[in-house]
């Protein structure tokens, strides 16, 4: 009786000492890069002050938030949060649009592959898979020559383009599992009903298809919202790059002001975090799914 | 007879009819490319004044595999990748077989956990940048003042270093993925097991190995699939902490076509390194699809 009673406390005690061992690793670096983020500068380059600053400085997103942006000849001359701001602007309009079209394109696709009988189609569907494989900069060069001859090169739309393509396998490859595991009866009991084949699809497959296109989207939106690599060769002017590429030169351009850059960093986090807690049942079934139709 | 044959094409047509968005994105943005840069590897091209001296056949491949640096960036790039992993693997079993365990507050440590993952990777390593910087960063601060170190450490700037500091960095970001996928996993284990291998007086260690790991072992090498492709791509994080340096020790594979095309401008030789990562990449994933049929399971 008195052993097990030990042993009880010594499991809870592990499972304490553990739980504060994964939250400390887990959430130290991101508290530390808010505190960052409102300390000012000569706190933060002062190695004996204190951890939390005395008089925290909310002026850092003040200035992302409502900065002017002057514009002269593509570069932002006002100021380094114009920058930010901008970037993040077009963040948004990127990963937004990536995400609406590889939805609309995607599952329309996905849906054929999974119920329409045509030629090639397990062939293409193969094509499909192998595009999802391929690393980003094999398709960098070409896609880099192709852009600036057709002169869209340093344009958004070249970045949704690109996103698309690389969101799209992946979504017509989840959705198309996803659609072969919905009853045919439905489309049938619409069609009966006198719609059309593809009445059917958008007014009962859709929305009995929306888990799973949720799962997609959100893992489509934050594929774009991270992408680096393409929006740093493609995008030259300063007003049209997106975050990611706006933090990388963050240091080279302006000095180092690190408390800038971890304000940014947290309005750059707080969108895709807050997605990953709140739909965290449907990012994982995405993972999952994408994983198990492999 | 006539009329289901009319049928069939009526289906027919409209299967094209929805794929053919999806097709005219994939064959104009990855195949027509991917099939261009195959040429540009062939070719003695310039890009900036488009004069075109023809084909060269093998030349740059003969070029890039007698490249010493080529080798160094694939040495390199393998030991992030099977470190990463390797690491990543580790952590996420325990990781996973601990938030596993039913206990008051699993389910709020669940929810944070995928934080790390949300964080986009440019704001990962500007955010490591920060706290390894080596006069003002927190970690040196934290181990002088716990009186661990007494000199600053050069976390990114030690060629030793500078790889397992990245190695970490990303381990930070991609863990959750690992402990998603394997608690999904462990999910779909039957308790029954668990309880049959109590009644037979099985260690936790037992059941790990007897049950646990054998029937995840397909769901891990499906992550392993993923982040191995992944993992050799590395660019994004290797741009903000190091650029390669210091002395190449972080020049991966992905970092040196980039720094080759963009840098030195020599596009044929970057698309020739873009075309072996390319392969390799590729026969990666066939050895991994191979394993998981040989497993039998999906």
């Amino acid at each position: 009786m008195k052993k097990s009673f030990a042993k009880k406390n010594i499991r809870k005690l592990l499972l304490i000492l553990g739980s504060c061992v994964f939250l400390a690793w887990t959430l130290l670096p991101l508290i530390w890069m808010f505190i960052s983020s409102i300390s000012s500068t000569s706190h933060l380059l002062d190695m004996s002050a204190s951890w939390f600053p005395d008089e925290p400085t909310w002026e850092r997103y003040k200035d992302i938030m409502f900065s002017e942006t002057i514009l002269n000849k593509g570069t932002i001359v006002s100021s380094p949060a114009a920058v930010f701001k901008r970037a993040l602007f077009n963040s948004i309009i990127v990963s937004g649009i990536t995400t609406a079209v590889s939805l609309v394109v995607g599952s329309m696709a996905a849906y054929a592959f999974a119920r329409l009988a045509f030629k090639f189609r397990d062939q293409l569907l193969m094509l499909i898979l192998f595009f999802q494989l391929l690393p980003s900069i094999s398709l960098l060069i070409p896609l880099y020559i192709m852009f600036r001859k057709m002169g869209v090169i340093d344009h958004l739309i070249c970045l949704v383009l690109v996103y698309v393509s690389f969101t799209l396998t992946y979504t017509i490859w989840v959705m198309s599992g996803y659609f072969r595991s919905i009853s045919r009866d439905l489309e049938a009991a619409a069609m009966v009903d006198g719609c059309s084949r593809f009445g059917a699809y958008v007014r009962v497959i859709i929305p009995v298809a929306k888990p799973g296109l949720t799962a997609v989207g959100i893992l489509a939106f934050l594929m774009a919202w991270d992408e680096f690599m393409y929006s740093l060769i493609f995008m030259n002017s300063q007003s049209n790059k997106t975050i990611t590429v706006a933090l990388s030169e963050f240091t080279s351009k302006f000095g180092i002001d690190y408390g800038m850059m971890m304000a940014a960093g947290c309005i750059a986090t707080v969108i895709p975090v807050f997605i990953s807690i709140a739909f965290q049942k449907n990012i994982t079934q995405g993972l999952t799914m994408g994983a198990i139709k492999e | 007879m006539k009329n289901k044959r009319r049928l069939m094409t009526k289906e027919a047509r409209l299967g094209i009819f929805m794929i053919s968005p999806a097709l005219i994105i994939i064959i104009g943005l990855m195949l027509y490319p991917l099939l261009y840069t195959v040429y540009l590897t062939l070719v003695d091209y310039n890009v900036f004044t488009g004069i075109n001296k023809g084909f060269v056949g093998v030349q740059e491949y003969v070029e890039v595999f007698s490249d010493p640096k080529f080798w160094n960036a694939i040495k390199v790039t393998m030991y992030f990748v099977a470190g990463s992993l390797l690491l990543q693997t580790i952590a996420g079993f325990a990781v996973a077989t601990f938030l596993n365990i039913p206990f008051r507050g699993q389910r709020i440590l669940r929810a944070v956990m995928l934080a790390p993952w949300a964080v986009p990777t440019v704001v990962n390593a500007q955010l490591w940048n920060w706290i390894l910087n080596a006069s003002y960063g927190a970690l040196n601060k934290l181990l002088l003042g716990i009186g661990v170190i007494e000199d600053p450490i050069v976390w990114l700037g030690d060629p030793k270093l500078a790889l397992n500091v990245i190695i970490v960095a990303d381990t930070w970001k991609m863990l959750p993925l690992f402990v998603v996928m394997l608690l999904a996993g462990m999910s779909s284990i039957p308790p029954s097991h668990y309880e049959a291998a109590k009644l037979e007086g099985a260690s936790f260690w037992q059941s790990f190995c007897k049950i646990t790991f054998p029937l995840l072992k397909p769901m891990l090498l499906v992550v392993l699939i993923m982040r191995t492709a992944q993992a050799i791509r590395v660019f994004d994080i290797v741009y903000v902490l190091t650029q390669g340096g210091p002395s190449n020790s972080t020049m991966t594979i992905s970092y040196y076509t980039y720094y080759q095309t963009f840098s030195a401008l020599d596009f044929g030789y970057g698309s020739t390194l873009a075309m072996v990562v390319t392969l390799i990449t590729l026969g990666i994933a066939i050895i991994y699809k191979k394993l998981l049929n040989a497993d039998n399971i999906y």
